[in-house]
C-alpha cells in the first residue's frame, strides 16, 4: 500500500488549534502515510509553526518548490523514495508560485518564497528517475494547473490534486499521467489498485474515490485517539470558559451581545406560547445541545454555533461562553431574537436560508425542507 | 469521523492488497497489486459535530 497526502494537512481555524495539529499529524503518521506536501494551510501560522507541528511527528514531507527566505534552503526535503512490494515510488510535491501564501492576521510573514513548479521539477525529475521506478506529484496547484504541469512537464507517472474542492471518482490521465482527484477537508479518499507484472512493469490500474461518510465504520483505534483529544480539549475549555465568566462577573460590565437580545425560551417565549414549547420539547431542535455533550463536542464553538441559540457570530476561538438558557436550539434560534418580538403578526416567519446556514453541505449532507421540517413542527 | 474513516479504507486496503502493514521491499513472484492510497486538504479536519 502506499498512502500520500496532496497537502494542507494543517487547520486554519482557531479552536484549540494546536492540539488539533498534534493530533493531525500524529494521527497522519500512525496511519503510515509514506508522505505528504506543503499547502497553503499549512504555512498560515508560519514557517516556524508549520516545522513544529512537522517534526513532533516525524510525519514525512515533501516540497520541490518551497524555500525559506532566512536561509535560502528548503523548507523540507524536495522528495522521497519509497519501496512498495519491491516497487520504487519517487514522491515529490510543488505549490503554485503565482498565488500570495496567506497568513493569519497575528503572523506578518509565511517566511517562504515560492520558485515556479516547473523549474524546480525539470531539475528534480532526472535525478528522482534514477532512483525510483515511478514518480509521484503531489500537486497542490488545483486541477487546472496540475493539467497544464503534467502537459508540459514529462516523466510524471502519477499525480494526486490538491487545493482543489470537486473530487473525481474515475481515473483520468493527462500528458501521461494517471490523475488521483480525492476533494478537500478529509471526505473523501482516492483508492487505486495498481496490478503490475512480475517484472514490476505497471499493467493496468484502475480505482475510485470514496466518500468517507457513515458508510465507513470508524476505526476503533482512531476513535479511542478522538476520544481522548476531545475530553481534554473539553477540559481546557471548560476551564477556560469558569475564568471568563469570574472575569465577566468581576466587570459587571454588561457587555453587548447574545444576552442583551436573545432571551432564551425558558425565560421568555414559553410565557405565552405554551403548547408550542410543549410540542418543540419533543423536536431534535430542543435535544440539539445533548448530542454535543454526547460527542465530548459542548464546548467546541464551531459546533455551539448551531446546537444553541443566537450563536452564529460566537467567536472561534473560544473567548466566549454559552450561558445555560441558551442551549439548544430555542425558538429565537428561527424566529429571531425576542427583544424584536412585535406584536403586529409579523414576527417570526421562517426562511429557508435560517434553516441552510447551519444544515449546510458539511453539517448536514441529507438535508432537505420536505422531510426537515416535519420533525420541527410545531 | 474523517480520521477515523480514513483508517478504516486503510487497514481494508492492507487486507485486500496482501500487505500486512509494513513495506514489502522483496517483489513477489508474478503479478501483484499495489493500493494506492490519496487524500488532500484534510485541514486537521477531525469529526463533525453531531
Amino acid at each position: 500500500m502506499l498512502l500520500v497526502d496532496a497537502g494542507s494537512f494543517l487547520t486554519r481555524k482557531e479552536f484549540a488549534r494546536e492540539m488539533v495539529d498534534e493530533l493531525s499529524v500524529r494521527a497522519m503518521k500512525e496511519m503510515g502515510y509514506a508522505a505528504t506536501t506543503i499547502g497553503y494551510s499549512d504555512l498560515y501560522m508560519g514557517v516556524d509553526y508549520f516545522r513544529e507541528r512537522v517534526a513532533e511527528s516525524g510525519l514525512t514531507v515533501v516540497s520541490a518548490n518551497v524555500y525559506d527566505e532566512s536561509t535560502g534552503e528548503r523548507v523540507v526535503e524536495p522528495y522521497a523514495v519509497v519501496n512498495v512490494a519491491g516497487v520504487k515510488f519517487g514522491i515529490t510535491g510543488v505549490l503554485d508560485h503565482n498565488t500570495p501564501v496567506r497568513t493569519h492576521r497575528k503572523v506578518e510573514t509565511s517566511g517562504v518564497g515560492v520558485t515556479p513548479p516547473d523549474e524546480e521539477l525539470e531539475k528534480l525529475l532526472p535525478e528522482i528517475r534514477k532512483k525510483a521506478d515511478y514518480v509521484v506529484l503531489l500537486s497542490h496547484l488545483g486541477l487546472k494547473l496540475s493539467k497544464e504541469l503534467a502537459e508540459r512537464i514529462p516523466g510524471i507517472d502519477f499525480v494526486v490534486v490538491g487545493n482543489q474542492s470537486g473530487k473525481s471518482s474515475k481515473p483520468f490521465e493527462v500528458g501521461g499521467a494517471v490523475f488521483l482527484q480525492p476533494g478537500t477537508r478529509g471526505q473523501n479518499i482516492a483508492d487505486y489498485r495498481l496490478t503490475f507484472d512480475g517484472k514490476g512493469d505497471l499493467e493496468s490500474y484502475d480505482g475510485t474515490v470514496v466518500a468517507l461518510d457513515e458508510k465507513v465504520p470508524g476505526d476503533a483505534a482512531m476513535a479511542l485517539e478522538l476520544k481522548e483529544h476531545k475530553l481534554a480539549v473539553d477540559e481546557l475549555n471548560k476551564q477556560r470558559a469558569a475564568e471568563l465568566a469570574k472575569k465577566r462577573r468581576a466587570e459587571a460590565a454588561g457587555v453587548a451581545g447574545f444576552e442583551e437580545t436573545c432571551l432564551g425560551v425558558d425565560a421568555s417565549c414559553v410565557r405565552c406560547h405554551r403548547e408550542q414549547y410543549d410540542k418543540w420539547k419533543e423536536t431534535p431542535h430542543a435535544h440539539a445541545f445533548e448530542t454535543l455533550e454526547a460527542k465530548v463536542q459542548s464546548t467546541n464553538p464551531q459546533c455551539l454555533r448551531c446546537h444553541t441559540t443566537c450563536q452564529l457570530d460566537l467567536p472561534l476561538d473560544g473567548s466566549v461562553s454559552v450561558p445555560e438558557g441558551l442551549r439548544g436550539v430555542q425558538c429565537e434560534a428561527c424566529h429571531g431574537m425576542g427583544t424584536s418580538h412585535a406584536r403586529d403578526g409579523s414576527y417570526g416567519a421562517i426562511r429557508v436560508e435560517t434553516c441552510l446556514a447551519c444544515h449546510d453541505k458539511e453539517n448536514s449532507p441529507n438535508f432537505s425542507l420536505a422531510t426537515y421540517l416535519p420533525k420541527v413542527m410545531h | 469521523m474523517v480520521n477515523r474513516g480514513i483508517a478504516t479504507i486503510i487497514v481494508a486496503s492492507l487486507v485486500m492488497t496482501g500487505c500486512a502493514g509494513v513495506d514489502h521491499v522483496k517483489r513477489p513472484e508474478g503479478p501483484f497489486t499495489i493500493a494506492l492510497l490519496a487524500t488532500s486538504d484534510t485541514r486537521g479536519e477531525l469529526e463533525p459535530c453531531g
